[in-house]
Parts: C-alpha cells; sequence; structure tokens
C-alpha cells in the first residue's frame, strides 16, 4: 500500500471487527425478561 | 383536525423553529466558530491576539526553504491576495508541498508567524497519477497559448 | 387490539397491516436473509472494486483508497439518523408501536457506522493531513452525532415504561436531525481541514469514474447490510417489547424461539 499499509488496513480491520461484532452480538440469544402475568393486552 | 394530524405539525413546527434558531445562533457565533483565518483576514488583524490561531492557504510556489539549522523551514503561506511568511521546526506531512494547500497553528512573532503544527489540505479531486499528468500538461498549454496570443489581442 | 380504523382506506388495507407487529415480524424475518445475502456479494464486488480496479490516486497516493470505507460509512450515518428521527417522530405523532420499535433498532446500526467514518476518518487524516484528529467543523459535528446515538440509546435504556422511552428518545432524535444538514454543509459553510464534496447532486463527480464505482459499490453494499440487521434487531425488540401477546407466546411454547 505504498507505506501505508498500517492506515489502509487499520481503517478496514477495525471496520470489518465492528461488523462482524454487531453480528456477534445480534446472534446471541436474548435475556428474555421473565414472562408478565397474563394479562390483556388489549 | 385529527389529534394526531395536530401532534405531527406541531413536531414538525417545533423541529423547524428549533433548527432555524440553531442555524442562527451558529451563523452568529461564527468569528468564534472559525477554525483558520485567511492571510489577508490576519493582515486585517481579524485574528486574535496574544493567543494561538491557524491560518489557511497555498504554499507559495518557491517558497519553501530548509534552514542553517537542518531541522527549521521556512515557507510562505498565500491566499493569492496577501502572503504570509511561517517559521516551523518540525517534520512536514507526506501531502505538503508548494502549490497545495496547508493549514499552520501557531503565533505572530514579530512580522514572522511561528508554527507549532502544520497540517496538509488536499482538494475533493481524485484521479489516476495519468490523469493529473494530462492534465497538468493541458494546462501548461493553456498557458503557453495564452502568452502567445495575447499580443494578438491588442485592440 | 384490532388495528381496523378509518386509515386503512387511505393507506390501502394490504400494506396498513404490516403497521403491526405480529405481521411485520415475519416479513422481516423473510426479507432480513436477502438483504444479508445481497449485502455479502456487494461487498465482494465493492472490495474487488476498491483494491484492484480503481487506479491509485495522483495526490494521496495508496492512501486514498480509505475512501472506499469511510465515505460510504459517512453516508450511513447521517443517512440511518434521519431514518431514525422519522420512525420516531411517526411514532410520536400517530402512537404506534412498531415506528418506536424501528427507530431503536437503527439506532446501533447508526452509531457502529458514525463510529467507523471517525475513526477511519483519523487513519485517513493522519498520513495525509498529519493528524490524526482536529476540531474543524465537519469532525466535531460527526462526533456531536455519536453523541446523539449514544444519548438516545442511553435514554431509552434508562426509561422502564417502553412508551415513556419511545417518546423520550424520540424528542432527542428530532432535536438532533438539525445536525444532519450541519455536518453535510459543514464544509461549503465554515473554513474547515476537511476537504468538499467530491460527489454531490450539483456538480459532476470530482474522482475517476472506477473509484466512483467502487464508493458506490461499497455504499449500497453498506446499505444492504444495515437493512438485514435492522430487520434482524427489530424483530428481537419485537419479541421483548410483545412479549405478553398471544402469538409470541404461542411462539415460545412451540419451540421456535
Amino acid at each position: 500500500m505504498g507505506g501505508y499499509g498500517l492506515y489502509v488496513w487499520g481503517s478496514y480491520a477495525m471496520s470489518a471487527l465492528l461488523l462482524v461484532a454487531e453480528l456477534v452480538v445480534l446472534s446471541q440469544k436474548p435475556h428474555q425478561p421473565p414472562m408478565d402475568p397474563l394479562e390483556d393486552e388489549s | 383536525m385529527k389529534p394526531r394530524h395536530r401532534r405531527m405539525m406541531l413536531i414538525v413546527a417545533a423541529v423547524g423553529t428549533f433548527s432555524v434558531a440553531v442555524i442562527l445562533v451558529l451563523f452568529a457565533f461564527q468569528k468564534n466558530l472559525v477554525f483558520f483565518f485567511t492571510p489577508s483576514q490576519v493582515m486585517a488583524h481579524e485574528a486574535p491576539q496574544g493567543r494561538p490561531f491557524r491560518v489557511g492557504g497555498m504554499v507559495t510556489t518557491g517558497s519553501l526553504k530548509r534552514l542553517a539549522d537542518g531541522v527549521s523551514v521556512q515557507f510562505s503561506v498565500t491566499d493569492t491576495a496577501q502572503t504570509m511568511n511561517v517559521l516551523y521546526k518540525g517534520v512536514l506531512p507526506d501531502l505538503f508541498k508548494e502549490g497545495k494547500g496547508v493549514v499552520v497553528e501557531g503565533a505572530l512573532q514579530g512580522e514572522a508567524f511561528v508554527a507549532s503544527q502544520v497540517l496538509a489540505k488536499h482538494d475533493e479531486n481524485y484521479m489516476p497519477p495519468e490523469a493529473a499528468d494530462a492534465l497538468k500538461k493541458a494546462q501548461e498549454t493553456n498557458a503557453r497559448a495564452t502568452q502567445t496570443l495575447a499580443p494578438l489581442a491588442k485592440p | 387490539m384490532s388495528s381496523a380504523t378509518p386509515n386503512q382506506a387511505l393507506i390501502g388495507s394490504r400494506w396498513f397491516k404490516y403497521a403491526s407487529p405480529a405481521t411485520f415480524y415475519p416479513l422481516a424475518g423473510t426479507l432480513a436473509p436477502w438483504f444479508a445475502v445481497l449485502s455479502l456479494l456487494l461487498f465482494g464486488l465493492g472490495l474487488y472494486i476498491s483494491f484492484f480496479v480503481a487506479p491509485t490516486d495522483a495526490q494521496q497516493g495508496e492512501a486514498y483508497r480509505i475512501i472506499f470505507i469511510h465515505v460510504p460509512a459517512a453516508w450511513m450515518s447521517m443517512v440511518i439518523y434521519l431514518a431514525m428521527a422519522f420512525w420516531a417522530g411517526l411514532g410520536l405523532a400517530f402512537h404506534t408501536r412498531l415506528s418506536g420499535m424501528m427507530a431503536s433498532a437503527l439506532a446501533p446500526s447508526g452509531a457502529l457506522f458514525t463510529v467507523i467514518a471517525l475513526w477511519t476518518g483519523a487513519f485517513w487524516g493522519k498520513p495525509t493531513w498529519g493528524a490524526w484528529w482536529v476540531w474543524d467543523a465537519r469532525l466535531t459535528s460527526e462526533l456531536l452525532l455519536l453523541f446523539l446515538y449514544l444519548g438516545f440509546m442511553a435514554l431509552q435504556a434508562a426509561i422502564e415504561d417502553p412508551r415513556r422511552a419511545d417518546r423520550a428518545g424520540a424528542l432527542l432524535a428530532l432535536v438532533g436531525v438539525v445536525n444532519i444538514p450541519i455536518i453535510y454543509f459543514s464544509v461549503q459553510w465554515w473554513n474547515t481541514l476537511h476537504q468538499g464534496a467530491s460527489v454531490s447532486f450539483t456538480r459532476a463527480p470530482s474522482m475517476a469514474m472506477t473509484m466512483l464505482e467502487g464508493m458506490m459499490v461499497m455504499s449500497l453494499a453498506c446499505w444492504a447490510y444495515v437493512f438485514a440487521v435492522v430487520l434482524w434487531r427489530v424483530r428481537k425488540i419485537i419479541l421483548i417489547r410483545e412479549r405478553n401477546s398471544d402469538w409470541v407466546r404461542q411462539l415460545q411454547q412451540k419451540g421456535v424461539l
């Protein structure tokens, strides 16, 4: 990268990392809040 | 009108009003939000006294000189109307070039502006080297043509 | 609760039903994978163009290639905010639950792309300008955008009742909308270190064709990615917010969740 490798790869690596982290967080099983006692939603 | 339509109108009106207010405030404070001054503004004493400020412009072609101590450099910054001399001790950024944009931060010491930081300002044009060379050649040809044709333009 | 109101006739009963979380949930589930695949293909094509087709830049050399992630991310950071404010405003005015959920689903993606824009911008600024960061109008207003996103998310997390959280978040989101034109026009209105727009609606682009193509494909890739992620996220939000409704309980009993 013409001597600018650190900057170019540093940019793309962090971007990829963040996007993958987002996907990882999304694929976690959600901590289901305890179901409220049966109530009429309407 | 329906309550929810009234709510929507109120929201739009509120956001619009707030936006206009913010923009007005920003324009009013523009002097204090200035990131850099032009050499003309500095010459007109518009730059703050007694504290560091930034000057932005173009590096005058042919003005870059390395000084005797081997580390300091001297160059001129111009906005084509006024020119200022800048003294700087340090490493210049890769993109620093004569004829290109620059922003320097520092303070006036007598006649010279002593810079603590020099930043290269580049434009928004992107082109491959071949295109840049072609552009430069075209500009040089243009300049020569203007010089050749100028005497013929007499009325 | 029936969603049949006189508005149905106006908007078209076929689409209006998707304003209900129960019907939107499966629709989002069907659409998301398509957007995911699309984004994968577009990222592949975009990165190929960015690194193997687009030529080097006469001024900046290879460092300019950061543009292919920096500009799309910056564009997304602004567009997502506008979408977020739109849905939040809609929810505020019409009291529609799903609108508020969409706004909440958009916020983390918006914050993420703002971080990417700021980080890649810093890594681009250091070798070219000579500084990781300056407080010029463009950079400062983009940083402010990040604070707006984080503020929105924090505000919603702090308020227990989802309706009140939606309302509070919406107010913050709408107030912050003014920041978007400020970010965009900052390079015209003030003296900035950040350069002006290479691509605009009013002027011809100031970049080589292949460079522009790379930027556009990467932008579309980010767009498709965001669609997939936000649809995925809003489904999770729907399940939490609607956990007491029959259709969610049925899904849980079926063991699908």
